[in-house]
């Protein structure tokens, strides 16, 4: 490798991991928190996280996931469509009806397409499935996103994302914290109707600069 | 009642002055948005550059606001959107009305949306037999109170936590309510969790509409939208007609602007863009199926979703052909001009607002949806005092939308006296002047107070005193002036021409002269301009023949003296915003729209401490200035603020060597020209006075402001005296 080559590639990684670094800044900011893993961490990480919730759904755009948080004892799901499937549910592991979970779900875990570090915010979609349910109705928020989705400003992300916004039946959701309210007196409470709680796992090659 | 009201508006002023726990939420409230919103921009510059940019997408999207419809209403469709477009409320709540009855809905689950309030949407689905639910927290609080939002971003924000803990505790029966907002909340949050997952219809609004995806957007913190919107079988957005931006592309500038105009965040916690007809599949139990049928059974016999799209009119189409009005629609309703409005700050949305849109921005948009009448009663509490544009994200000039409205209220049921009294500050010093003294004696006799009170001016106020030695007066007895500077030597520091205003010359002839005295002493050349009253306190009646004139007088000889070399140098910063910042639109409908001489006058109009600290900046002034010793309370003018220039005064003084100096920050003085004069306004007008004067009499020192009526106020709030910051600096030359 060429001294020039080396050295363009060591500013490129260094500007990735500005870019990862102002985005975990501005979603702390947002009361979300955000953890760097590798890909093959990303399962205990989340089991880490999600542990105590209870039941855990898993959007079928994270494919081997629920299996994995399994194999960690954790009462997982995938979510496809209306149907959640490898629940133990009354000792069978058949598909069980979406509406018969959420309810009491205790988190859900959802795939990141773009984020945005100067707002932090991470984007989901395009909900095919029901990734959004998954990531409004349960109290705990878990979205898992790979470092090179990140965008510098709302516009690039705007830009990388169109090619899903437009079709049908599509929904994209910047995802910016927790919900919040200010609605009384103005002071902000976290967590309304959509979660109390987001963590954000940022996937790295590496497992990142923290 | 006066013809053509249809409240008693000062009887709700003094209603709300006295509700003392509306009052302190609402302020507290707004100081604390205000501040979030300072903090939430990187730079000024970055603010400016994005509001171009966002005025200039919605200036182009009203401009093919048709085509642009045509291209959303066919993409949408493709994405397997019903669009249906209604003419007016009546249209809309029934396409929404007879939808629900179809499907069978007994529940809907709503987001806040101002359009449905707009419409009265729920009352008519309620005619219908149909259950509403407000989702949104604060929503939930006013349908619980029975109430209207009393701003657009908050809508509760007009209750206090107390008052929110006896209504949840009435409403929803529990002996020992929750005393915090964290415990309300989460009340609230599972009392309508069942709800959001039994509701057989969602409505939601929407903030933006995009043509090129047939996409809606819609931007919240709670999370009920996200579950509005797809939670329940059957989903309707109400789509105002003007939301429709072209491009996706066009989303980020205002993407940036609304949350952090709004709140002060960067980003709200949902941004959704919903395309078309949800493609994950209905809930079962929705579909009326028990999940007893077995499972996976029933998905391939589940019914599809259905989204409706609702695109209301309801005068918006005739206020984009009127132009005059259009700029209303560009609206974002970020609430941030509510924020920084001091009657707002101090009576609410409720009084200062129509039904349902609170504030100045309220006012031309219950013109455009609900009529004349209705959009009346609340123009005047507008004090155009301009705080409002300043923070508009799409710099929309709301005063002048209000001067419109004025003025088409004047026309059709004619100015009252007291209009035309006011509009009239140039007679007035004509006459009171030459007899100064008489007419300062009469105007405090009782039949002076007997004629205002008949009038509807408070016979409380002091009107300012006149001069008999006017400063025109004093000019022209002046010996001629030899050359600043003897040939030969260097030329003068600059060319000036003093507007003379009609409050300076009559009532504050000692400004001018020390305004004369302190360009000399910089060396500029100093002349004055023969100019006509500017025509604020005219326009500030909505009575804008007579402006029209002047400015068009006032183009002609300023024109010819800026061709001549000279810069305008104006001493009260009302008369500078009026050349500045109205002339345009007061004759862009007159065969002088157009005149390049209103963009030469807007680039070579200066305020008076503008223009010494520009010199002083470009190291050009030199003043020969004694020390001093001396404390200096700053009271910054609206205008002055507004234009840009807030902190001109204060750095002006702090030229003078030995000056301490502090800017004292309140909303406004709260006189705004003859609004603290009129009867029904002028409590309103000292309780806005009241945080400036409490922060005043907090400190010793001399208080400085430039403005005649800041002065009145604050002379009459604290008894302190109050000079301009040129008289400060003229007393301070070292003259030879």
């Amino acid at each position: 490798m060429s001294a020039e080559r080396a050295d363009r590639q060591c500013q490129v990684s260094d500007s990735a991991r500005e870019l990862q670094e102002r985005f975990a800044a501005a979603m702390e900011m947002n009361s979300g928190t955000v953890t760097f893993v590798p890909e093959h961490a990303v399962a205990a990480e989340v089991a880490r996280l999600v542990c105590g919730d209870g039941v855990v759904l898993v959007d079928e755009a994270l494919p081997d996931l629920a299996a994995a948080l399994r194999a960690l004892d954790i009462e997982a799901g995938e979510v496809s469509g209306a149907e959640v499937t490898g629940l133990r549910g009354a000792g069978s592991r058949q598909p069980v009806g979406l509406e018969e979970v959420l309810a009491t779900a205790g988190a859900g875990v959802t795939a990141a397409v773009v984020a945005v570090a100067a707002t932090g915010s991470v984007v989901i979609g395009p909900g095919k499935g029901s990734e959004g349910l998954l990531g409004t109705l349960p109290p705990h928020h878990v979205v898992v996103l790979p470092a090179s989705l990140i965008e510098p400003e709302i516009s690039d992300a705007l830009t990388r994302m169109a090619p899903l916004v437009a079709g049908p039946g599509n929904r994209l959701v910047f995802v910016s914290g927790p919900s919040r309210t200010s609605d009384i007196e103005l002071t902000t409470v976290v967590g309304v109707h959509g979660p109390l709680r987001l963590d954000v796992l940022v996937v790295t090659e590496s497992g990142g600069v923290r | 009642m006066a013809k053509g009201h249809v409240r008693d508006i000062g009887s709700e002023i003094r209603g709300a002055l006295a509700d003392t726990a509306m009052q302190g939420a609402i302020f507290r409230a707004m100081g604390s948005l205000r501040a979030r919103r300072a903090l939430a921009w990187p730079s000024v510059e970055r603010f400016e550059e994005l509001r171009r940019e966002a005025r200039a997408v919605k200036e182009e999207a009203l401009e093919r606001a048709e085509e642009l419809l045509a291209e959303f209403s066919a993409r949408a469709t493709e994405a397997g959107a019903v669009v249906v477009r209604a003419r007016d409320a009546k249209a809309a709540t029934a396409y929404i009305g007879d939808l629900a009855r179809d499907r069978g809905v007994r529940l809907v689950i709503k987001s806040k949306s101002m359009t449905s309030e707009e419409i009265h949407l729920n009352k008519a689905l309620e005619a219908g037999g149909v259950t509403v639910v407000e989702g949104d927290l604060g929503e939930r609080i006013i349908q619980l109170a029975g109430e209207r939002p009393s701003h657009l971003v908050v809508p509760a924000i007009h209750k206090s936590k107390e008052q929110i803990i006896r209504l949840l505790a009435e409403k929803m029966g529990i002996a020992e309510p929750p005393a915090d907002a964290e415990g309300l909340t989460r009340l609230v949050r599972q009392d309508l969790r069942q709800r959001f997952l039994d509701a057989d219809m969602g409505i939601t609004g929407a903030n933006f509409g995009i043509a090129e995806t047939g996409s809606i957007v819609l931007i919240e913190n709670e999370g009920n939208v996200c579950l509005t919107s797809q939670v329940p079988p059957v989903h309707v957005a109400l789509v105002g007609w003007e939301k429709v931006i072209p491009r996706l592309a066009d989303l980020a500038v205002f993407l940036e602007l609304l949350p952090r105009s709004a709140t002060g965040q960067r980003l709200t916690s949902y941004v959704s863009l919903i395309t078309g007809r949800q493609a994950a599949p209905v809930l079962r139990k929705q579909a009326g199926r028990p999940s007893s049928t077995g499972p996976g059974a029933a998905a391939s016999a589940q019914p599809a979703r259905e989204f409706h799209i609702v695109i209301l009119d309801n005068g918006r189409s005739q206020a984009a052909a009127d132009s005059e009005l259009r700029e209303a629609l560009y609206c974002i309703r970020c609430g941030a001009c509510l924020n920084a409005c001091a009657p707002y700050n101090l009576v609410g949305g409720h009084v200062y607002g129509g039904d349902p849109y609170p504030g100045g921005i309220g006012c031309p948009w219950t013109y455009v949806t609900k009529g004349h009448t209705e959009a009346y009663d609340f123009n005047s509490l507008c004090t155009t005092c301009s705080r409002c544009t300043e923070a508009c994200p799409v710099k929309i000039d709301i005063p002048w939308l209000n001067t419109v409205i004025k003025e088409r209220n004047n026309r059709e049921f004619g100015a009252g006296l007291r209009q035309r009294v006011f509009a009239r500050a140039d007679l007035m010093g004509d006459a009171f002047s030459p007899i100064a003294p008489l007419a300062n004696l009469a105007l405090r006799t009782a039949p002076a107070h007997w004629s205002f009170e008949a009038l509807g001016i408070d016979p409380a106020r002091r009107m300012p005193k006149y001069e008999q030695k006017t400063f025109m007066g004093w000019w022209n007895k002046r010996p001629a002036r030899s050359p600043a500077r003897p040939a030969g030597e260097e030329a003068a520091a600059g060319k000036v021409a003093v507007f003379v205003d009609c409050f300076m010359n009559h009532n504050l002839p000692e400004v001018g002269k020390a305004v004369v005295q302190v360009l000399e002493a910089a060396g500029v050349e100093v002349t004055v301009a023969h100019n006509s009253c500017c025509g604020r306190p005219s326009l500030s009646q909505g009575l804008l023949e007579a402006p029209r004139r002047w400015a068009v007088d006032n183009l002609r000889e300023l024109g010819g003296l800026i061709d001549r070399g000279y810069d305008i140098i104006c001493v009260e910063p009302s008369c500078l915003s009026a050349l500045r910042d109205d002339y345009r639109r007061l004759l862009e409908t007159t065969a002088h729209a157009g005149d390049p001489r209103i963009q030469l006058l807007e680039d070579h109009a200066y305020d008076v401490t503008e223009y010494l600290v520009l010199m002083a900046q470009q190291g050009r002034l030199h003043l020969d200035l004694a020390p001093v010793e001396a404390t200096y309370l700053v009271h910054g003018h609206c205008h002055q603020k507004s234009l840009g220039i807030g902190s001109a005064p204060a750095e002006l003084l702090r030229l003078v060597p030995g000056a301490t100096v502090h800017e004292v920050e309140a909303l406004c003085c709260g006189m705004v020209g003859s609004f603290g004069y009129k009867e029904e306004y002028s409590a309103l007008s000292q309780a806005i006075g009241g945080e400036l004067f409490d922060k005043l009499q907090a400190h010793e020192g001399l208080v400085v402001a430039c403005g005649i009526s800041c002065r009145s106020q604050i002379e009459q709030g604290t008894g302190r005296t109050v000079v301009h910051p040129c008289e400060v600096v003229a007393g301070a030359l070292r003259l030879p």
